[in-house]
């Protein structure tokens, strides 16, 4: 395929399928080719977003088949999980004994794997829906800011600032201090700290996008400014919001692990890899298997949606359209 | 000839050496500083305050009684000259003073002080935890109650005399005498101070508290003038606070620290255990201490007693004894075995989740109920109350566990604001050895008072009132056997699970030495007597 397009300045410009009447600026992709199959196209040759994609496909099918796969029950403890003088036993990987316990026990005698197996589903869970929460607040703000000017712009991204002052750990542990700790109290906390970076980004885009022709031509022709906002603009956001709702879900799981491991997040027994991390912290020279793996499915976890993250990033940016 | 001569005289020489060395190397040796850790900070130095097992060895450094025990469990004079003449009927003390013993501000302490510290204790607004040891006094409850300003039992007769006049005869007067809360304060300085008292103490102990920097460490330095048996030992006592258990043995273990206060980590403890070079480095001493959940029974739904029954049947007290590495053994009733009135045929409550869950049916909650627990945040505290929330859930009752400082904990559950509490790291270890000890000042209604260490908010007038009848029992065979069936009613009416009585394990360097140990079953680290071998 010959690079016939012409660039143009504007980022990020998607272009809506089922809008009529609306002028475009010269964007067009080879017949029948839509800027999503576009960028499926360029997603599917970018190996590194591939191998997350597939890394959180696994994570996902282990939470969600965890009481399938775990082989006990990630809260009960148990008599012989612990050796006769109460120390933790060690993983089957490194002592090739005994499969009752593969990767070991934490120091209350739980399985260690089937809490990693049950963890994965509080941080998806928490990653997820924090993020959603943080995405729909911070789309709201930052595109209402954005599109009707003064003085609400000023009011709103005046009170994200404010907001982005305050160091994010130590907002969501004031936070959990006030309420009493909980899953929903946690992703609630979560979503109302981390949606300010939304705003920001969502913000910046509708300002640029509300000098458009497309969008003076629909109030030109007396659309409602809401209808305008929802119909034009909004849409226009969608490849920003899967960047954000990808890496965003990095960043909270992070959280959420932060949170537990300083005891303020997900409160026992339910398993949250951060929280046993926490737990293992003065095991790490006797029981270094109570922290090596949580650590490990905490990596994994944000590097896949890192690797994915990224990938949809150079996928979905217009500036790469028609290289393949 | 000669040579061989020569040769004999060195051998004789070396052998004498030798035999002399390890007898050089007990003598307690003069100097040298030291570093102790603790995870939290202390809460005071207030001796009328100060109740927990990290402050009160650190109160004995700067405060004295008129009485302290010796290297066991007997008492003898400290600020007394000597042990105090007894009425006939038990009810009057009179003690001489030492001479010249002076407050490190340089005035001679003298028996208004100790008039003095008796009646702050007992004063209302001191709010001390101590204060209902010293009801038996005459006119004290007359003080407690704001019914009188100064107490009419505690006189000084003569700048070194002092007298106590009780109500009744109390056996374990004298003990309770021997207490921190005693210690004698300066008016002057407590005058001074204010609020602040705590934090700047000022007394006529082994040590002066030179600098506190709180949330980092605290400095306590050699009192030159001391006036008793050459004490102490150390120049110098510096404790580190905010180190956690692990971070302390890994400082221990590169020769940094000399003592770890709190006991040394779950995680490690088998690892150093059975490690011949830690030897001489663990001191394990049997604690004459109960830990229990005390259960609140003024909270619902705690103050069904088939509820708290059922608690009792829940706990596998087995598996707590496995958390912590065998570091204890499992309790039945309030006393623990070491305690004289301790009844070795009790059976008590057996680990039954069946028959605990058809207690609960019973009491109207087949279906369990929703409660918490508040721990300390140090380990293993919390992994030990995972295993009660664990049990507890396998009768039905959702558990949650709050996890705070130990100050905090001690707040809530003095003042009835948990419905569980876990006393583990915090209580009850014996302040003088006599079963009254663990009745009183935990149980008793003189404690179930705000602030008070009563943590099962329980107050049982008859009991109470038979509690009184016990002290005045002279003949200590009987009197323990009395205690018997006494404790017998508590257990009954299921005010705490007993869950397990405590071993002191101390981690220490192998050049620090105590005259004995470093611990002692009424101080916990009993800091005067220790001595460095090599500084």
């Amino acid at each position: 395929m010959t690079v016939t397009q012409i660039k143009t300045p504007q980022p990020r410009v998607t272009r809506p399928k089922d809008e009529a009447g609306v002028t475009r600026p010269a964007l067009s992709a080879p017949a029948g080719d839509s800027y999503f199959v576009m960028a499926w196209r360029r997603l599917r040759r970018d190996r590194a977003a591939m191998a997350g994609a597939v890394l959180i496909g696994l994570i996902v099918l282990a939470a969600i088949c965890a009481p399938l796969l775990a082989p006990h029950d990630p809260t009960e403890q148990f008599r012989d999980g612990l050796s006769k003088d109460g120390q933790p036993i060690a993983s089957t990987l490194l002592t090739q004994g005994s499969w009752r316990f593969p990767l070991g026990t934490d120091a209350n005698g739980r399985d260690l794997f089937s809490r990693i197996l049950f963890g994965a589903r509080v941080s998806l869970i928490v990653g997820v829906l924090a993020n959603a929460l943080a995405i729909g607040i911070g789309t709201l703000i930052g595109s209402v800011a954005g599109y009707f000017g003064n003085p609400l712009e000023t009011l709103l991204m005046r009170f994200t600032d404010i907001m982005m002052a305050f160091p994010t750990l130590l907002l969501a542990m004031t936070l959990v201090a006030i309420l009493k700790p909980s899953l929903w109290i946690i992703i609630m906390v979560i979503g109302l700290v981390y949606w300010t970076w939304i705003a920001r980004v969502i913000y910046g885009q509708v300002v640029a996008l509300r000098q458009r022709d497309f969008v003076v031509a629909s109030r030109a022709i007396g659309s409602p400014r809401l209808y305008t906002l929802t119909r034009h603009i909004l849409p226009q956001l969608v490849p920003t919001i899967i960047v954000w709702g990808t890496l965003g879900i990095a960043t909270n799981v992070m959280l959420e692990a932060s949170l537990s491991y300083l005891g303020i997040g997900v409160q026992p027994p339910t398993p949250s890899w951060g929280g046993m991390i926490q737990q293992a912290q003065s095991y790490y020279r006797t029981a270094p298997w109570m922290v090596i793996f949580p650590g490990a499915a905490i990596m994994i976890t944000i590097f896949a949606f890192n690797l994915l993250g990224d990938g949809l990033r150079d996928a979905l940016d217009p500036s790469q359209k028609g290289k393949l | 000839m000669k040579k061989k001569l020569l040769f004999s005289l060195v051998g004789v020489v070396a052998l004498l050496l030798l035999a002399t060395w390890p007898a050089l190397a007990e003598t307690p040796q003069r100097g040298g500083s030291i570093v102790v850790v603790y995870k939290d900070d202390l809460a005071t130095l207030d001796p009328a305050i100060a109740y927990d097992w990290t402050n009160w060895p650190a109160v004995k450094m700067v405060f004295d009684g008129l009485l302290d025990y010796d290297n066991t469990t007997n008492l003898e004079p400290r600020l007394a000259a000597a042990m105090p003449e007894v009425s006939a009927d038990g009810t009057v003390y009179t003690f001489k003073l030492r001479q010249g013993v002076k407050f490190t501000n340089g005035r001679e302490l003298t028996a208004d002080d100790v008039v003095y510290t008796m009646n702050r204790v007992l004063d209302p607004k001191t709010a001390s935890p101590g204060a209902g040891f010293y009801l038996g006094i005459k006119g004290a409850q007359e003080v407690v109650d704001g019914k009188a300003t100064s107490v009419e039992g505690v006189v000084a007769l003569d700048k070194y005399t002092v007298q106590f006049t009780l109500t009744k005869p109390d056996v374990t007067f004298l003990n309770k005498l021997a207490l921190n809360f005693a210690y004698v304060v300066p008016k002057e300085e407590v005058e001074k101070a204010g609020a602040n008292f705590g934090h700047a103490p000022v007394g006529s102990g082994p040590f002066t508290l030179k600098e506190w920097v709180p949330g980092q460490y605290l400095i306590f330095e050699r009192n030159p003038e001391y006036f008793y048996g050459g004490l102490p030992y150390l120049d110098q006592v510096k404790i580190e606070v905010g180190v956690e258990p692990d971070v302390a043995l890994l400082r221990l273990e590169t020769g940094e620290i000399h003592l770890m206060g709190d006991p040394p980590p779950g995680s490690d403890w088998a690892r150093i255990s059975s490690d011949p070079a830690w030897e001489k480095r663990i001191e394990i001493q049997p604690q004459v201490s109960t830990i229990y959940i005390a259960i609140n029974v003024t909270a619902k739904p705690f103050d069904n007693l088939k509820v708290r029954q059922a608690l009792n049947h829940a706990i596998d007290k087995e598996r707590i004894i496995q958390l912590l590495n065998g570091r204890g053994t499992v309790a039945n009733q309030i006393l623990p075995p070491l305690m004289p009135g301790y009844d070795p045929d009790y059976v008590g409550y057996d680990y039954n989740p069946e028959k605990a869950k058809q207690l609960l049916a019973e009491a109207g909650y087949p279906d369990g109920f929703e409660t918490s627990i508040e721990c300390i945040a140090v380990d293993p505290q919390p992994k030990l109350c995972e295993s009660f929330q664990q049990d507890l859930d396998k009768i039905g009752i959702k558990l949650t566990i709050n996890t705070l400082a130990a100050p905090n904990v001690i707040d809530d559950a003095g003042n009835g604001r948990t419905p569980l509490t876990w006393s583990g790291g915090l209580a009850w270890i014996q302040d003088y050895p006599d079963p009254d000890d663990f009745y009183g000042p935990i149980l008793g209604c003189d404690s179930n008072v705000p602030g008070g260490w009563n943590w099962s908010r329980y107050c049982n007038p008859e009991l109470h009132a038979r509690s009184l009848e016990l002290l005045t029992i002279t003949d200590r065979e009987k009197r323990m056997e009395a205690y018997k069936p006494f404790f017998k009613a508590l257990m009954d009416d299921a005010v705490w699970v007993p869950v397990f009585n405590g071993v002191y394990t101390v981690a220490h360097s192998e050049f620090l030495h105590g005259e004995a140990t470093l611990t002692h079953p009424e101080h916990s680290l009993r800091y005067e007597t220790m001595w460095l071998s090599q500084q």
